[in-house]
């Protein structure tokens, strides 16, 4: 974990009531992001891959029962293709992942077509939890769950992360969560 | 009332098996309705075969089982010393939910008809946060669930350190302390009326919609038949013609009156006795003919205030205030709390009991142009959808198809060329105020230290134009702009140091 907080910036007063000129804060966009585990790409592409056998298994045993027909057969091209650029998604997608911890938030991005970054408060968090599936076992990996107060909107899930990175990052969440709540 | 000792596990009433039973049922009903449907239906007329029968006892034995260790297995008790209501529930696995007393929102009581049948209570423990943390005990007898709402609200009150701190919104069972009061707001009979009709014009509009559309379905029709008839036409047919019209705007007239009525109803049914009334400390809302119900709201609950109004009610002085507050999604309603009907006076009373003060310094972002293009240019979709479809009909023909068209591009272009003029972010250094909406025109005022965070989104169509879409973060719900031009970044910043350094209570 590394925390990117620049620390250059001081701290403005508290009492005091000058102007804090906002290019002085503390810049959001100029964090660096730590990056997720591959396995979490592994996970995406064995979960599509197995996907896309059943599916492929389905049409498999329609045509040999009912023969080959060009309206099911065009579904299942159109479907290839849309699996195919899935896949492509899963590649591009990968590397954009990337969370960030700073003293006072956490920040997290993703997304390569449209990017996201969402900026959360540790103030304003309510708890932390880390949850796994059975393909996160499988692969190691795990997914750190962000609660706030309000709706959906605003809670974070990173995925990806070894559990031992998710423990540490759960443990720093819930530390600061205390510290400011 | 009844002494209950709540720091052992207990149960709910037994009764609460029936509860249990007729919601799986009910679940399960809704799962093979079709079936069931399908089989009265084709063989109405056999009985069930023997197997099925037994299979039907089979299935009502194992819910009734399902039911009775659902019931067995949910215990609930309140643990002083983690300071936190403790529920663990769970037929096969099991789960344990632990609520501390600082994080419930509220206490209420509920009944459904089931309910009420049976003689029991809901009791609605509402927290902050996600959905799996909020707690419903479904069947608890009257004394005890207000014996446990009670409870559970004092010892809130005695955990929350800061002044004497009632639930932010709560049913009449709990009293406030009666504090003189700076002003009341109350709706009059006349005020609700107006209300109403000025509400019902959406309503109005669709139906007006749905019914040129039946009506032009019926020229059409009519002319087809015209087409056809041109050799052989009668007198009878004008007669049947004009007499057509004239039934067509007596439905019409009559569906609309209808609409604005129910409307109107509905109105009356939930702020019949509107009142509102700032005390020293709060805001006493009560309202509603069918359920009284009644409010206590805190400046520090409001995570945004929501204003709206469209012009007649404008010009009426009429404005709509809704309040959110926390939430959980599934409740999104329940932290609405609007309030109809508000004089412009009355309006700035509430915003200066809010908020300390409203500076003056402020910034105002637009999205940019390329934002109006898109949303024309998505406008357009459906022209070309249209011709395609009429391609093949004499439709494609008529000029009045084309005229329709016309219009509408004409029409569309206005609205996202008006909508944009309205539309705006004003940012000062506490404040974070958007308007928008072209007709029923909205404010959302949102302080900035209550964020909870923000996202930025930039799209690869934006990259070159550096323009990111911007979501705020409140418990109350979420303010978006889209298409703002990189200016706002250091802003950001501003409201991240904002929301971090504040040491207020903000929920």
């Amino acid at each position: 974990m590394s925390n990117e907080t620049d620390r250059n910036n001081q701290e403005p007063e508290r009492f005091s009531n000058l102007e804090i000129p906002p290019s002085s804060l503390p810049k959001y966009q100029n964090v660096r992001f730590e990056g997720i585990s591959i396995n979490h790409l592994k996970k995406n592409i064995l979960q599509q891959s197995l996907l896309l056998i059943v599916i492929a298994i389905g049409f498999g045993v329609y045509f040999f029962k009912q023969g080959f027909d060009q309206l099911i057969g065009g579904i299942f091209l159109l479907l290839l293709l849309l699996f195919g650029l899935s896949f492509i998604n899963l590649f591009l997608r990968q590397p954009r992942y990337g969370y960030c911890l700073r003293e006072k938030d956490l920040l997290y991005r993703r997304g390569y077509l449209v990017s996201e970054i969402t900026v959360i408060s540790f103030n304003r968090i309510q708890h932390a939890s880390i949850s796994r599936n059975l393909f996160d076992k499988l692969f190691r990996i795990s997914t750190l769950k962000i609660y706030t107060a309000g709706g959906k909107g605003s809670d974070m899930n990173i995925p990806g992360l070894s559990l031992e990175t998710a423990k540490k990052l759960n443990e720093a969440v819930t530390k600061r969560i205390t510290d400011h709540g | 009332m009844d002494d209950y000792n709540f720091h052992k596990p207990q149960r709910q009433s037994l009764v609460g098996v029936l509860l249990i039973f007729f919601k799986v049922v009910y679940q399960l009903f809704r799962i093979f309705w079709a079936l069931l449907f399908i089989y009265f239906f084709k063989e109405s007329s056999e009985l069930l075969p023997d197997y099925a029968k037994l299979g039907l006892v089979v299935l009502f034995l194992l819910i009734m089982g399902y039911s009775y260790w659902y019931y067995y297995n949910f215990l609930f008790y309140i643990d002083e010393e983690k300071e936190a209501f403790i529920l663990q529930k769970g037929v096969f696995g099991s789960d344990e939910i632990e609520v501390s007393f600082d994080k419930i929102q509220q206490v209420n009581l509920k009944r459904s008809l089931l309910q009420r049948a049976i003689g029991v209570y809901s009791v609605v423990i509402d927290t902050a946060g996600s959905k799996e943390k909020e707690i419903e005990i479904k069947a608890i007898s009257e004394g005890k669930a207000n014996a446990i709402a009670n409870y559970l609200l004092e010892l809130k009150r005695k955990k929350e350190t800061d002044s004497s701190e009632s639930g932010m919104a709560q049913k009449e069972k709990v009293h406030a302390e009666p504090e003189n009061s700076t002003w009341v707001h109350r709706l009059s009979f006349i005020d609700l009326l107006k209300i109403g009709l000025t509400n019902s014009y959406l309503r109005g509009f669709v139906l007006i919609i749905a019914f040129l559309s039946t009506a032009y379905n019926e020229l059409q029709e009519l002319y087809q038949e015209n087409l056809n008839q041109v050799e052989n036409y009668s007198k009878g047919y004008f007669t049947n013609f004009s007499e057509n019209i004239f039934l067509f705007s007596l439905l019409f007239l009559a569906v609309v009156v209808l609409s604005m009525l129910v409307t109107t109803g509905e109105v009356f049914l939930k702020y019949f006795n509107l009142k509102l009334e700032q005390t020293r400390n709060s805001l006493i809302l009560e309202m509603g003919l069918k359920t009284n119900t009644k409010y206590v709201l805190q400046p520090r609950r409001v995570q945004c205030l929501r204003i709206s109004t469209n012009p007649i009610q404008k010009k009426l002085n009429l404005y709509e205030a809704q309040f959110l507050l926390a939430s959980s999604t599934d409740h999104i309603n329940k932290s609405k709390i609007k309030v109809p009907g508000l004089r412009s006076g009355i309006l700035e009373e509430i915003k200066s009991f809010l908020y300390d003060n409203i500076p003056r310094d402020t910034e105002i972002f637009k999205p940019a142009k390329a934002w109006l293009f898109r949303r024309c240019l998505l406008g357009l979709i459906p022209i070309p959808l249209v011709l395609m479809a009429l391609r093949n009909s004499s439709l494609f023909y008529f000029w009045g198809s084309w005229a329709i068209i016309f219009s509408y591009l004409f029409l569309m272009i206005l609205y996202h060329w008006f909508s944009y003029q309205v539309i705006q972010l004003e940012v000062n250094s506490t404040f974070i105020v958007k308007t928008h909406g072209l007709w029923t025109r909205k404010q959302e005022i949102m302080e900035i230290y209550k964020l909870e965070g923000i996202t930025v989104k930039q799209p690869v169509w934006y990259q070159s134009r550096k323009l990111h879409n911007l979501v705020f973060h409140t418990a109350g719900g979420d303010i978006s702009l889209r298409a703002v031009s990189e200016n706002i970044l250091p802003q950001l910043n501003y409201f991240l140091y904002t929301v971090e350094t504040s040491k207020k209570a903000w929920m």
